[in-house]
């Protein structure tokens, strides 16, 4: 990786081209428009307009980062077929949006919800229940926030050849992150993530043309060469690894919608028409993505074959350096895919950023506080995702192996949030003290899991595992209770537009 | 606005079961649970069988999903697109409707 053809300052110049479009887009979109800062759905909804497209693409870099790209090409270098479950688990992401975007929408927009809180708060009115699916949501945000930071530095300096060393570039873009999204809102984060889906796709697409081309360009010939060299890698997995493939599946399609910044984008749709024809679009995206990202890692056995697992982390840089060596097409692809890559992390990062700060404005200072202008209530949650970044740029300066292991923890807490969204929506007799007990337990049994080391059971997630527990509380305690509220079928707060399923 | 039940007609796909069943079907047919560890032959069309299967099952789920969005979600678009204008429109957002 040190003598990267694109890296120097070639990877300079577009890093710097990067950012000054993003800054131009935040100040172009959101600073000349003082109205977009001004109100909460404005700023963190984009007024709840977004059409079609730039919804599409923001949805698009919610759900994949750069770290796609860098880390899951390794990951299918190591693991072989299997890791084609990326593409499968990516699509049943949409058969999560499925599961209550469709209502959550319409009552999103009668009630002008601007958080997932604001639904569980119409929905059970618990103060209870709502600290804790904010701190839940909280600690997933920040740990998705400080992931992002992390692979940002990495990335800039891993493909650089460290010509911009990691902290720089992690300062630097964070600097430019921050100053956009303070400008635009939600408006410069969507369009950002136009920039950045059209940079990654092209990318990945010329990567995975030039790494088959290196390869010899057939794919009979790189089957016989994986069967003769690395038979592991296209062999049928044993059972236990088929059973983690499932519950793979079933933790990222239920995890990944109920991020904060995911449920904040179906509040965003202009329509439910624009909302449904954004997820027809991006149910392809696993095709075109996590399965280029995978053929890539593919071939990569065959161009770098014996790599250890940290050498393989470098995989994508490997690659790229021999592809932008072929010509000068590809050379410019490459360097397109490069600031690609980090625009990816930095929008993603983005999009959390404003969840959290959104977060800290309606549930927070809105809610707790006598500050009752909502200009002002804004501007604090702003300076207060301001100021959690910075906690965790000096978090991700030196990061401490301790830390990030505590700070892994996020889709297996935030699967435990399935409940009130998937069952609160359709089911009635749902009650707050199960539901709050049953995510208290599942959250805990999930994540005393992870941090013990346990990750999984016959291949089951301790998320999954921590889910069955969540609702076998909430449901069994809901249908257990004869409280009055239970006992004619209603709920703790009367919800008009919802029946049973 | 209307309520997201009120229209005898409102289509919503988690009130289709079967429609889950196909799903959790496509799922586990691509997963290799039910193949003896460690089978590679048959090779069809340059790569093994069951690989063939798990990249036909996961295009199959894309296309069910697409179809599935497509004919099985209608709340509240007929009223929203009869009445509904943009509001707040952002640049380069104008035109995009529909």
């Amino acid at each position: 990786m040190d003598n990267l053809t694109f890296g120097g300052s070639a990877g300079v110049t577009v890093l710097v081209a990067y950012a000054v479009a993003m800054l131009l887009i935040g100040y172009f979109i959101g600073g000349r428009k003082t109205n977009a800062r001004h109100s909460m759905k404005s700023y963190y909804l984009a007024g709840g307009n977004l059409g079609v497209l730039v919804l599409f693409f923001t949805l698009y870099a919610t759900q994949y980062s750069g770290n796609t790209i860098i880390g899951y090409a390794p990951e299918a270098y190591r693991e072989g077929f299997a890791w084609w479950q990326s593409v499968t688990f990516f699509t049943a992401v949409i058969a999560g949006y499925m599961l209550f975007a469709p209502r959550l929408y319409v009552l999103a927009k009668q009630h002008s919800f601007v958080t997932p809180t604001d639904w569980i708060r119409y929905r059970f009115d618990s103060s209870p229940l709502v600290l804790l699916s904010t701190v839940l949501m909280f600690w997933g945000l920040a740990s998705y926030l400080l992931e992002q930071l992390i692979a940002m530095g990495h990335a800039i300096a891993g493909l650089t050849g460290d010509t911009v060393p990691y902290q720089i570039a992690m300062a630097a873009f964070v600097i430019v992150m921050l100053l956009y999204s303070w400008m635009g809102g939600m408006r410069a984060v969507a369009f950002t993530d136009v920039m950045q889906g059209i940079a990654m796709l092209l990318g990945v697409g010329f990567l995975l043309a030039g790494a088959f081309y290196l390869s010899g360009g057939s794919v009979a010939s790189t089957t016989q060469y994986l069967i003769d060299n690395k038979p592991e890698a296209i062999a049928v997995p044993p059972l236990e690894d088929s059973i983690n493939w499932f519950s793979m599946i079933l933790m990222v399609g239920i995890g990944i919608v109920l991020y904060p910044h995911a449920i904040q984008r179906i509040y965003s749709a202009r329509s439910e028409r624009t909302l449904k024809r954004s997820l027809q679009r991006m149910v392809w995206m696993p095709l075109v993505t996590a399965g280029v990202v995978f053929c890539i890692g593919l071939l990569g056995i065959r161009l770098f074959p014996g790599l250890s697992e940290d050498d393989s982390e470098l995989l994508v840089g490997l690659i790229a350096n021999e592809v932008a060596s072929l010509n000068v097409v590809f050379y410019v692809a490459m360097v397109l895919l490069f600031g690609g890559i980090v625009a990816a992390i930095v929008s993603t990062a983005d999009s959390a950023l404003l969840s959290l700060s959104s977060i800290v404005s309606k549930d927070i200072v809105a809610r707790y506080t006598r500050v009752e202008d909502e200009h002002r209530q804004v501007v604090i949650g702003k300076v207060v995702g301001v100021v959690v970044v910075l906690g965790l740029l000096v978090m991700a300066w030196h990061p401490p192996a301790t830390l990030v292991n505590i700070f892994v923890l996020k889709i297996e807490l935030l699967v435990q949030l399935a409940p009130v969204f998937m069952l609160g929506l359709y089911w009635k007799r749902l009650a707050v003290w199960p539901t709050f007990w049953g995510m208290a337990a599942g959250a805990a049994l999930a994540g005393g899991m992870t941090l013990a080391g346990t990750g999984t059971v016959h291949g089951v997630h301790g998320g999954i595992i921590g889910l069955v527990l969540n609702l076998a509380i909430c449901v069994g305690g809901s249908l257990l209770l004869r409280s009055d509220e239970s006992a004619d079928g209603g709920s703790a707060t009367p919800v008009e537009h919802v029946k049973d399923a | 606005m209307s309520r997201p039940d009120a229209r005898a007609d409102a289509r919503e796909p988690v009130r289709q079961p079967w429609l889950w069943v196909g799903v959790i079907a496509i799922i586990l047919a691509g997963i290799p649970w039910y193949l003896p560890e460690g089978a590679i032959t048959p090779i069809v069309l340059g790569v093994p069988l069951w690989t063939l299967s798990a990249v036909g099952s996961s295009v199959a789920l894309c296309g069910f999903l697409h179809w599935a969005l497509s004919r099985h979600w209608n709340l509240v678009e007929d009223d929203e697109e009869a009445t509904t204008g943009p509001t707040d429109t952002a640049p380069g957002e104008r035109g995009e409707r529909g």
